[in-house]
């Protein structure tokens, strides 16, 4: 994830290192199962019913007489 | 507190790399998704702990391998108690591999130790900065740099000799 060239361990673009990301590569292409976006919809979900229960919008505004 | 927009992306996005990292410490397994879920609920629960404009995939890495080894250490306990065997994740399923050497590579991959193992993975597969890698495993860059050197001399030790034709039939 860095862009610095300076750190570069040598095994990026050796034979070890070519293999281990061709693996990683390998696994990462694996489509992602509808569990994920089910979670993250479902988290959403929670946090949006918390959200109206305590009188703060999804974005945090919270009522400020509250807690004055 | 809510995820922010960029965090809520984030955490979808990253969700391939972050099976990738899973999958590449446990296996193609179910417990590797069982990781990536609890990486997911963790991070969206701790969202305001992530600084904005920092690295968000080292930090969803972090949660990750954090996870992974205190289910290891739980695992280890439980197996313990049941027969004492080292439990069998890594063996677990066949993979569809698309050829023998990527399948070599992988079985090779697991007979590291595991510290080894994720410092090969973050700094060769992830492309992680050394630094980065640090803070993600929590030592310091001279450890990173040790295991990575004993990493890659194992495997290259283990892919050239016959330890993956001994022993136990290969799966995968």
């Amino acid at each position: 994830m860095s862009e610095r060239r300076d750190n570069v361990d040598p095994i990026i673009g050796d034979a070890v290192g070519s293999q281990l990301k061709a693996l990683f590569d390998e696994f990462a292409q694996d489509a992602v199962p509808d569990r994920f976006m089910k979670l993250i919809e479902q988290l959403e979900a929670v946090e949006a019913a918390e959200a109206s229960a305590s009188g703060t919008s999804p974005h945090g505004h919270a009522d400020k007489d509250a807690f004055e | 507190m809510s995820p922010s927009r960029e965090v809520r992306e984030g955490l979808v996005n990253a969700i391939p790399n972050l099976r990738a990292f899973a999958m590449s410490l446990c296996g193609r397994s179910a417990w590797a998704d069982d990781l990536v879920q609890e990486t997911l609920v963790r991070a969206w629960a701790k969202a305001d702990t992530y600084k904005d404009g920092t690295n968000l995939m080292a930090w969803l890495f972090t949660i990750l391998r954090n996870e992974f080894y205190s289910q290891l250490r739980k695992r280890k306990r439980e197996v313990e108690d049941v027969d004492g065997e080292e439990a069998g994740r890594l063996t677990s399923a066949p993979d569809q591999l698309p050829n023998l050497e990527m399948r070599d590579f992988k079985a090779a991959l697991a007979l590291l130790p595991d510290d080894q193992r994720e410092a090969i993975i973050l700094i060769g597969a992830s492309g992680f900065s050394y630094e980065e890698t640090a803070e993600i495993m929590g030592c310091a860059i001279g450890t990173v740099k040790s295991r990575l050197s004993r990493a890659r001399t194992r495997l290259t030790e283990i892919l050239e000799g016959d330890e993956l034709n001994s022993g136990e039939p290969r799966t995968g």
